[in-house]
């Protein structure tokens, strides 16, 4: 063998440890990468925003205008195809499409026989996973139920310790479909939890400026992963949360500055965890993380797109958040 | 026609029985022999004071929850508690100085309509009472003493009232001298009412109408200076609960407006109506029941026992003769659903607030009602 074959020998081994090393590294790369892949598929945490497309505030995209009076509360069919707005002035539930076209509406004025449907003053609403829809009305002291297309059920009976007495207000449901209420009975103002057929399970709270009281509670929604009930405690100007068994866990909104709430009316709360706040003196959706934490809020006092004044129902279906414009009469869509 | 279905009263009472107490007395005095002479003292010291004590805990017992319990956003304040936040949000187009008007109509209105933020909805003439159930499953909302300002409860629309939101010409601004026809304004409920906590009965405005002087408007109900919304509740108030015992002032209140409205017979005016300017007779306020006006034109015999129409009791003596008629002896203040078959004449078209014939001008009562229970019709 020549030197000259010698030193062609040394190079090409040389060559195949260099082709080695980086297969070794290339693997090891790729090791790397499928940890990574499977920590983010398996971690649950939400490390990047899972709403998708958006990590901040949604964009306002359009609004309903519905001949409303007095709009309140709105909800949305479970698939989201049907959007329900309580018209409070003109005593009926509106009903529209996703893109915004209505597609009627029932209730009317309120007939004395209680197996009419009817409503006084109608306030909130709340549906459930069979897409039943519960009306609140404070003043007739009455929760009406109604089928998806607005076909009268009937009247909520609750099922309580006799001269049980209330004075509905927000309405939601849980993933079990339990209804939550709350109530402003005076001296009561409380939250109750009754089960699918209408059993009172649960209530806490009364009237006052205390942890766990409520001075006109109107809002309720639960978080469907941790079972964390928020009230909107809207006369002393703060939001407050509870867990499953109505233990007081949290007040939110009290402090100075942004996060700050003034009249917080409705809360609807998104699949990522995110809990949106009506802020009906505030004019605008304050959004919190179920810890409390602020994460920043949409809208600002006024009469163009995007703009509210006086925002009192909310609700959020997929990417899509609903917001009822009561003074601009309107319901305005933003999207994530 | 209105109902006035008064809130009762439920006052609770204790009472000391004093022969209870004496024949006790002694008894507890044989026990207390065989102690110290000291501690004998401590005890004899706390029970003779045991009235007072019980008085003081009671007193502490039913106020401390009251004043805790501060349902009402307008008072009273304290710095612990930031119920300045609720109507201020300094950030926002809702700092005070930013307020327009048509905003603090909606401000109110957020509250006061429907019953999501107070009992009293008054744009449906309702105190809202779940405890309360009617016939039908529902529920017997009392009526409002200041009735509605679109209905009254769920069964009729308001024939009179003063319109909020909308211009209009007030009925007698003019001030005698100046001749000056009715001014034209929208009234919100700032108008007559101040968002804070104040002297005067419901925190009605001091200077409605911008007056020079303050106007006190007092009634039997409350202590508006510590507390408001006292008399909304009926175990709070241990008095009279939810009803029109007005004490003084309203006529002047309410005359701070309707400058004209206070005047008996006077010189020919502007009161800014149809008739332009012309010699004006009003029936009189501020009088008592028994005498009248010495030299009142025509000599009215009074019934005032039988009536159920509000007066002001200005001695605090209960319904008596010397009790005064005001403007809301025969007026609601916000808005009344009594029907008028062709007595109402200033007709609300020419104002452009309501169709023409179905003004009752706020009276409470249907028709003439009220002056027969006054004035005996022989
Ligand atoms: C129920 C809602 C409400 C609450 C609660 C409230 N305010 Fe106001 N405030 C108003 C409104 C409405 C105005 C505008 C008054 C007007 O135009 O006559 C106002 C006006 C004011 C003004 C301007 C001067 C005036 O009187 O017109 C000051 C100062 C003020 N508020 C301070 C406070 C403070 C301090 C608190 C808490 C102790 C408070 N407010 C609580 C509604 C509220
Ligand atoms: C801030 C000024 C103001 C005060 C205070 C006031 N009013 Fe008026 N009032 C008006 C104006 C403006 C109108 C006309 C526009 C309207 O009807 O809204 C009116 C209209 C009326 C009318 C005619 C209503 C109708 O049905 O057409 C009556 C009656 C009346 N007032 C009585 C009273 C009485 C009683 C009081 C005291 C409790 C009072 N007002 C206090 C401003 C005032
Ligand atoms: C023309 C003056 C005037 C206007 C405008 C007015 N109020 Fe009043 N309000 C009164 C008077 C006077 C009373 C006392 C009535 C009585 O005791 O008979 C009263 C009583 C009340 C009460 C106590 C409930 C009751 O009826 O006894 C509330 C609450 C109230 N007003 C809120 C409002 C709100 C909210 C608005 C605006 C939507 C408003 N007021 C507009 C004069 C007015
Ligand atoms: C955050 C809710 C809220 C707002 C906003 C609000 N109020 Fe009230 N107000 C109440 C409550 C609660 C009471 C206690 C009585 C009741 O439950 O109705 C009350 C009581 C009153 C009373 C009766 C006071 C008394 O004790 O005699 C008057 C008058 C009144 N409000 C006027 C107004 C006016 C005018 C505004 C707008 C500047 C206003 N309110 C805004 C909640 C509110
Ligand atoms: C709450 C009781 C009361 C009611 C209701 C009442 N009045 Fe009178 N009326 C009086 C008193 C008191 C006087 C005496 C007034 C005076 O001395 O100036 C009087 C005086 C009169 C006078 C004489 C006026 C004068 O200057 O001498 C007439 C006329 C009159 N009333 C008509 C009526 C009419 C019409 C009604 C119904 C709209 C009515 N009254 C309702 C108590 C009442
Ligand atoms: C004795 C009952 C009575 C008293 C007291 C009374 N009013 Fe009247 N008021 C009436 C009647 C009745 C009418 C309706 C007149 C008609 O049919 O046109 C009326 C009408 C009015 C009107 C509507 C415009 C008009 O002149 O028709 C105003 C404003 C008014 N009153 C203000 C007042 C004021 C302010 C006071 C207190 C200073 C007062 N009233 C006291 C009975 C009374």
């Amino acid at each position: 063998m020549s030197i000259v074959d010698k030193e062609i020998e040394k190079e090409a081994l040389k060559a195949r440890k260099k082709k080695i090393k980086i297969l070794l590294g290339l693997v090891g790369l790729l090791a790397v990468i499928i940890a990574v892949v499977l920590f983010l598929i398996f971690n649950k945490k939400p490390v990047i925003n899972i709403i998708p497309g958006r990590v901040g505030p949604p964009a306002y995209t359009e609004s309903i205008y519905g001949d409303f009076n007095w709009p309140l509360g709105v909800a949305t069919s479970p698939d989201g195809g049907k959007i329900y707005v309580v018209d409070s002035n003109n005593r009926k539930v509106k009903m529209f499409d996703r893109n915004g076209n209505a597609q009627g509406d029932f209730g009317g004025e309120a007939k004395s026989s209680s197996k009419q449907p009817g409503f006084s003053n109608p306030l909130y609403i709340a549906v459930n996973s069979k897409g039943q829809v519960y009306v609140s009305d404070r003043t007739m002291s009455m929760v009406s139920i109604f089928d998806g297309n607005g076909k009268f059920i009937e009247r909520f009976t609750p099922r309580a310790e006799p001269g049980f007495s209330w004075s509905p207000l927000g309405v939601a449901f849980d993933d079990k479909d339990n209804l939550y209420v709350t109530d402003a009975t005076k001296g009561k103002h409380r939250v109750l939890i009754f089960d699918r057929n209408g059993y009172l399970k649960l209530q806490f709270g009364r009237e006052g400026i205390g942890n766990g009281e409520f001075s006109f509670p109107n809002g309720i929604a639960v978080d469907k992963k941790t079972g964390r009930i928020f009230v909107a405690d809207s006369n002393n100007a703060r939001v407050q949360s509870f867990d499953k068994k109505g233990k007081y866990i949290a007040t939110i909104g009290q402090a100075k500055g942004k996060s700050q709430l003034s009249h917080p009316l409705s809360i609807a709360i998104s699949d990522s965890g995110r809990v949106h706040v009506t802020d009906a003196f505030g004019h605008n959706v304050q959004v919190y993380d179920t810890n409390g934490k602020f994460l920043y809020n949409f809208g600002t006092f006024g009469v163009k797109e995007g703009q509210f004044m006086f925002p009192t129902g909310i609700a959020i279906n997929g990417n899509r958040v609903y917001v009822v414009d009561r003074e601009n009469k309107r319901v305005q869509i933003w999207e994530y | 026609m209105i109902d006035v279905r008064r809130h009762q009263t439920r006052t609770e009472t204790l009472r000391f029985s004093s022969e209870a107490r004496t024949v006790k007395k002694n008894t507890t005095f044989k026990e207390f022999n065989g102690m110290t002479r000291t501690l004998r003292r401590v005890f004899c010291v706390i029970y003779r004071r045991t009235p007072l004590i019980a008085v003081l805990t009671l007193a502490f017992i039913t106020f401390t929850p009251t004043l805790a319990k501060a349902a009402s956003p307008h008072g009273p304040f304290s710095s612990s508690t930031d119920k300045c936040s609720t109507c201020h949000r300094l950030h926002t187009g809702l700092s005070h100085k930013l307020l327009p008007q048509e905003t603090s109509l909606a401000l109110c209105q957020s509250c006061h309509t429907k019953g999501t933020g107070a009992d009293t909805a008054v744009m449906q003439g309702i105190y809202i009472d779940a405890q309360n159930p009617d016939q039908s499953g529902g529920v017997d909302n009392g009526i409002l003493l200041g009735g509605g300002f679109d209905r009254i409860g769920d069964a009729s629309e308001t024939t009179g009232r003063h319109q909020v939101g909308v211009a209009g010409t007030l009925p007698g601004s003019s001030a005698l001298a100046t001749d000056n026809p009715g001014a034209v304004i929208t009234l919100t409920c700032l108008s007559c009412h101040t968002p804070h906590q104040g002297p005067n009965y419901r925190i009605l405005r001091r200077r409605p109408g911008d007056v020079a002087e303050d106007v006190a408007v007092q009634s039997w109900v409350g202590n508006y200076e510590q507390y408001c919304e006292y008399d909304f509740d009926p175990v709070t108030t241990g008095v009279q609960g939810y009803t029109d015992n007005y004490k003084s002032g309203i006529a002047s209140w309410c005359g701070s407006c309707h400058t004209t409205y206070l005047t008996r017979v006077e010189d020919s005016y502007d009161a800014g109506d149809k008739y332009g300017k012309s010699t004006r007779y009003r029936h009189g306020v501020d009088v008592d029941l028994a005498g009248g006006r010495p030299d009142a034109v025509t000599k009215v015999i009074y019934q005032p026992m039988n009536t159920d129409l509000p007066l002001e009791d200005l001695t605090g003596n209960g319904r008596t003769p010397d009790d005064e008629l005001t403007c809301l002896s025969c007026h609601r203040a916000h808005g009344t659903d009594a029907q008028m078959t062709g007595w109402a004449e200033f007709d609300p078209a020419e104002r452009g607030i309501l169709p023409a014939g179905k003004d009752s001008m706020l009276l409470r009562q249907n028709d003439r009602t009220m002056c027969i229970k006054c004035h005996r019709v022989l």
